[in-house]
């Protein structure tokens, strides 16, 4: 008797924790349910930091919204510095997972299309990709079982994020992301970014958290720390509106061209 | 010397214990001996400019570059290239290297069907061979990486290694280089071609050569002197003398440089072999005077004294100026000159006291009791027949003229073409031509820009002047220059970042790679690179830019010039309240070659003068000093024209052949000099004296120019080009300054008469004959010497003759033409009876009294009296060759001597006219 008590405790115990936790993608979506807003607006400072500790100030607007159809839409505008003032970056998803983006400078009569292919780049001389920019589609990855660790005081589940595919995977600067996000409150603080051969190249963390409604919340301050050029990418918002009515139409080239984006 | 010597001769035990304690603290500091690979000590020590540099370096990154060259015409394969990305990240992960640029860590910026690419060119290895094919496209079409990372023909990539410039690690580039062959090595069958070249490479390869020429050049050194040595003395024991002095004075070196910091470098490498090969000169000379003490004294004891006494002084002089002739190499600015100078001369100032305290130990150790009979040296070498010596000599005393015309005339031929010579200072001349260095370079420079590079640093003064297109454009204007001239391969500014996304931004049009028009959009397009891109062209705040220029001119003489013409092409293109500056180590290292021209120069005038200066005491005549420098300069006109005319460059190496031959060939001519001066007390007739000391000499410095020719020689083996030159050229020089010592001092000193410092200080002269002769009235001693050591002293025993009545003056006796000083003992005048034969007294002579003065007055008399000694005497006679010999020396001597010799015949006058009025005059 006795021991068939031990063999049930010992199957109990493999058994009941896969089937009463979240796996990974659970995680990361709940996350995304949790925080995800239909439109949005900030007002950001980006502070670039050199390797010699030199900075330098960029002061941009973004505009985001989730259409009708699911799929997203963004801008983000420089208004300072003065030289880079009006340049802005259109993005578009045209499919989950797949997106346009166009560049415009400030004296240029039309927008410059900027290939899929430049994912890789960072964004203005931050510290930030293309990629690092554009939201992910949970399909193209998978995802690792949750750890449990604790970062500064708070629970954290701790996953490992891989392309789904080898082609997927070509097309992204990164070979594994690891995420924390914060148990209580669902909100990535931490990511680790890592290349095809597995070494970390930069860590994002996030600072300053803040609820913006319900169970929304968002990060005021967020650092990109580029481990491997040794340069920083400080954002801080200053503002931040949620849900505001912004027409579809405000995504276009005629609202760049005709400088209302500023 | 002489003190030192006599004190190790009389307290050998104390002397061993000095010289054991002193040994002993040198090889406690051993173990601090640094080495140091690297080629920094080829720039001078000018601040400023380091500064510059390092400023620059540190605004724009390092300019050190290991460049690891791939070659094989299946390189853009997929197969090929994953070999190569396993490769560059394996590079990414040593320890040292900064930043890895190659195909996959660059970013490209390119139009690619009306939308703009931007990053890396390629994020993944290539896994078709169309994939492949699109890569090589791509960074064919960027100006930034065609030619740069890639080839033309597409068979050869480049993977440039920035490397940590402030590492100061002796082991780092050796640890580096080996990192970089680990990972290179399995790979190596894969490719047509694979190898590293850059400076981290040289300087590994320059440690090694550094060990392998130590290895075999020390050893060799010691070979050769040793076989010298036995050839000379004949003697095993004697020849380990100079083995035992040679390494007693390189612990001490080595231990002084510890010491001091100076670390082994590719000239100090060979100061352990120079000293062996010098600092035994004056072990030969020693040995060989001791072999004639033993010959002349018969014991020992007294053969060291008369080595000591012999030799004391020269060896002095001798190792004076060649200790100063090494020291004024110290006066270059080039780091590692002034190192070398200073190593070299404390080895040559404590080789010869070691010697001079280690030989008489040695001597009364092991020193040969027996004489040899066939002597090598010595006024009393008489050849039992005449051999091809003596036939030389019996040649160079009848042609003196035409031989001196004839030597002179050649030098002069062979030294116009010295002005040919050229400067060089780069390390890349260093290697010799086969080695591998300089046949990966030759393989790099085929497909790529040479691996030398170097900074234009542009300074605008103000903020974000930079960003401005009409600055852009006095860039974009020198960078044209410098391209469509042929001395630079490649020059990489911010231009060409601007210039290649204006064009990308306009759908590739070639038409418009140009820079922006507007400031906005300037900056605009800088917003599309990342730091990494930019930092080496621009510095934080754009008042800075910096064109990187890489070049294949490995030869200072081009890239100056090269240099000079840009030069004066920016100052038209710049705007003039902008700044410009070259720097980087290449800069640094050439502007060390204007130092070693300038050293150079200052060195071999500072070395003539010391020698003049030297000489002119030592002979106390200005004349002796003009003299002795003629064979001193004849090898260094021989040398620069022999460089001039097998194009052999004035670098670190052959910078040094000059001052060095002084140093050492002046030892040489002040042996002959003082050997003639000998000679000439002996037997007063120059033509005999010059004879006479090239036979007793010739062997002798043959010997030693020989060893020293075949020391040098040695060098030719060294990894380095400098010392192979350095090496022959000294071998060479050494032979001429041999020649010239044998042909040209002779027929030189046969015009003169020399008087020795230590002739004078060592002439005891009886004060009271002096001091009461109205012959050297108003004469101070040292003048009064003079003129005893031009003429001859002599002794006579009691009631010998000085000379007989009615002798004929104007024969060719010497003493029919003399007058004499009488210095110890008296003379009686007289003449003889002619019937009796009875000698009737006219007059007596004492100490300080001349006599016989007539003759060298009036060639067409007779001696009208006889003079005999009435006890032992000692005279001075001065006949009229020594008195014209005064008169050219020391003709304000002469002009008294005359004076006082006037005087004693107006006095002479006056007696005799008294005589002749007391016997009532003319009747």
């Amino acid at each position: 008797m006795k021991k068939w008590t031990i063999v049930f405790f010992m199957v109990l115990l493999w058994v009941v924790p896969s089937s009463w936790a979240l796996d990974g993608r659970n995680i990361i979506e709940t996350q995304r349910d949790r925080h995800g807003v239909e439109s949005a607006q900030d007002y950001s400072v980006m502070l670039l930091i050199d390797k010699k500790g030199k900075r330098n100030v960029r002061e941009i607007k973004r505009y985001g919204k989730k259409l009708e159809n699911g799929l997203h839409r963004s801008m983000l505008v420089f208004t300072l510095p003065k030289d880079l003032k009006g340049t802005a970056l259109l993005t578009w998803e045209i499919a989950p997972g797949e997106y346009k983006q166009w560049l415009c400078l400030p004296d240029k009569k039309s927008l410059q299309r900027i290939s899929s292919q430049s994912n890789r780049t960072p964004f203005m001389g931050s510290d930030f990709t293309y990629e690092d920019m554009q939201p992910d589609t949970l399909d193209n990855y998978l995802f690792s079982s949750p750890d449990t660790q604790v970062l500064d005081d708070k629970e954290c589940f701790v996953i490992d994020i891989t392309p789904a595919t080898r082609e997927i995977g070509k097309k992204s600067a990164y070979g594994k992301r690891r995420v924390w996000i914060q148990k209580d409150i669902y909100f990535t603080v931490k990511i680790q970014f890592f290349d095809r051969r597995n070494n970390l190249m930069k860590t994002q963390t996030s600072h300053s958290l803040k609820n913006s409604h319900g169970t929304v919340w968002y990060a005021q301050k967020v650092l990109m720390d580029n481990h491997r050029k040794n340069h920083k990418t400080l954002l801080g918002i200053k503002t931040k509106q949620v849900n505001l009515d912004i027409a579809d139409g405000f995504f276009t080239e005629k609202t760049i061209l005709s400088g209302k984006h500023l | 010397m002489q003190k030192l010597m006599l004190l190790s001769h009389r307290h050998p035990l104390v002397t061993f214990l000095v010289l054991i304690c002193i040994s002993l603290v040198a090889a406690m500091q051993l173990p601090r001996l640094k080495i140091d690979p690297s080629l920094d000590g080829l720039r001078t020590g000018d601040k400023a400019a380091k500064n510059r540099y390092q400023d620059a370096v540190e605004t724009f990154g390092s300019d050190k570059i290991n460049i690891i060259y791939i070659k094989d015409p299946r390189l853009f394969s997929p197969e090929k290239l994953l070999l190569v990305d396993e490769l560059v990240y394996g590079l990414g992960n040593i320890s040292g290297i900064l930043k890895v640029e190659s195909l996959f860590s660059t970013n490209n910026f390119k139009n690619s069907e009306g939308a703009l690419v931007t990053g890396p060119l390629t994020g993944w290895v290539p896994e078709t061979k169309e994939e492949a094919g699109q890569l090589l496209d791509n960074a064919r079409a960027n100006p930034i990486i065609n030619g740069n990372l890639v080839s033309e023909s597409g068979q050869s990539i480049a993977v440039n290694l920035f490397v940590d410039a402030k590492d100061q690690n002796p082991n780092f580039y050796r640890k580096l280089t080996l990192d970089i062959d680990q990972l290179i090595e399995p790979v190596q069958g894969q490719f047509q071609e694979i190898f590293q070249i850059g400076d981290p490479y040289l300087r590994y390869e320059i440690s090694e050569m550094m060990l392998t020429d130590q290895k075999n050049i020390t050893p060799f050194s010691i070979l050769i002197l040793f076989l010298t040595l036995v050839v000379v003395t004949r003697s095993l024991g004697c020849a380990a003398l100079p083995m035992l002095t040679s390494s007693t004075s390189i612990l001490w070196i080595g231990g002084f440089m510890a010491y001091t910091g100076i670390p082994v470098n590719i000239l100090t490498v060979l100061i352990p072999s120079l000293v062996i090969v010098i600092g035994s000169t004056e072990d030969v000379h020693l040995l060989l005077e001791y072999e004639e003490g033993v010959h002349v004294k018969g014991t020992k004891s007294l053969a060291i004294d008369w080595m000591i006494n012999k030799m004391g002084v020269v060896i002095l002089v001798t190792s004076l100026s060649t200790f100063l002739g090494f020291l004024s190499i110290c006066l270059n600015n080039v780091i590692i000159l002034k190192q070398f100078g200073m190593i070299a001369s404390f080895g040559l100032f404590v080789n010869p006291l070691i010697t001079c305290m280690i030989t008489p130990i040695y001597l009364r150790l092991f020193g040969s009791n027996k004489s040899r009979q066939n002597k090598v040296s010595g006024q009393a070498y008489n050849p039992p027949q005449k051999n091809w010596i003596d036939f030389f000599v019996d040649f160079i005393a009848a042609h003196k003229k035409k031989v001196l015309i004839g030597f002179l005339g050649l030098t002069l031929v062979i030294g116009l073409f010295g002005f040919r010579v050229k400067l060089e200072n780069d390390y890349v001349a260093m290697f010799k031509k086969g080695s591998p260095v300089l046949t990966r370079l030759d393989a790099l420079t085929s497909d790529f820009p040479g691996m030398q590079t170097f900074f234009i640093r542009i300074s605008g003064g103000h903020k974000d002047i930079f960003k401005d297109p009409e600055n852009l454009e006095q860039i974009a204007d020198i960078q044209s220059y410098m391209r469509n001239g042929n001395s630079f391969d490649k020059t990489i500014s911010l231009v060409d970042f601007l210039t290649l996304i204006h064009r990308e931004m306009n759908q590739g049009d070639p038409e418009m790679h140009i820079l922006p028009a507007t400031k906005e959009r300037v900056a605009q397009y800088l917003a599309f690179t990342e730091d990494d891109d930019i930092n080496r062209y621009v510095n934080g705040d754009f008042s800075d830019v910096n064109i990187m220029v890489r070049h294949n001119l490995n030869s200072s003489h081009d890239l100056k010039k090269a240099l000079g013409d840009l030069e004066k092409q920016i100052r038209l293109l710049l705007n003039p309240h902008f700044t410009f500056v070259f720097t980087g180590d290449n800069i640094l290292t050439l502007e060390g070659a204007d130092a070693i021209a300038d050293g150079q120069a200052k060195s071999i005038f500072l070395m003539l003068f010391i020698i003049f200066i030297l000489m002119s005491i030592i002979f106390t005549n200005i004349k002796a000093g003009f003299l002795s420098l003629v064979p001193n300069i004849i090898p260094v006109a021989v040398n620069f024209g022999i460089m001039g005319i097998f194009s052999i460059p004035l670098n670190v190496g052959t910078a040094m052949v000059s001052v060095i031959a002084i140093g050492i060939a002046v030892d040489d001519t002040l042996h002959f000099m003082t050997r003639y001066n000998d000679e000439m007390h002996q037997v007063k007739n120059q033509d005999e004296a010059m004879k006479r000391c090239i036979r007793s000499e010739f062997k002798v410095v043959a010997a030693t120019s020989i060893a020293l020719s075949l020391g040098f020689g040695v060098l030719a083996f060294s990894q380095f080009m400098p010392i192979v030159q350095f090496g022959m050229l000294s071998a060479i020089v050494m032979l001429v300054a041999f020649l010239c010592d044998i042909i040209v001092t002779p027929v030189l000193l046969s015009s003169t008469r020399l008087l020795t410092m230590w002739d004078i200080l060592s002439l005891k002269l009886r004060r009271e004959a002096i001091e009461q002769s109205e012959f050297f009235r108003d004469l101070k001693m040292w003048q009064i010497k003079k003129i005893v050591l031009l003429s001859r002293i002599v002794t006579k025993l009691k009631g010998e003759m000085i000379y007989r009545e009615n002798e004929n003056w104007g024969t060719d006796e010497e003493r029919s033409q003399s007058m004499y000083l009488l210095l110890e003992g008296n003379v009686r005048r007289y003449h003889l009876q002619s019937d009796t034969g009875k000698e009737v007294p006219v007059g007596f002579y004492s100490p300080g009294d001349v006599f016989g003065y007539i003759a060298v007055l009036d060639n067409n008399s007779s001696r009208s009296a006889n003079t005999k000694a009435l006890s032992d005497i000692k005279y001075v006679e001065i006949n009229k060759e020594s008195l014209d010999r005064l008169n050219k020396m020391y003709p304000h001597i002469w002009g008294k001597l005359y004076r006082n010799l006037a005087r004693i015949l107006g006095d002479q006058l006056v007696v005799w006219q008294g005589i002749f009025s007391e016997r009532g005059g003319l009747k």
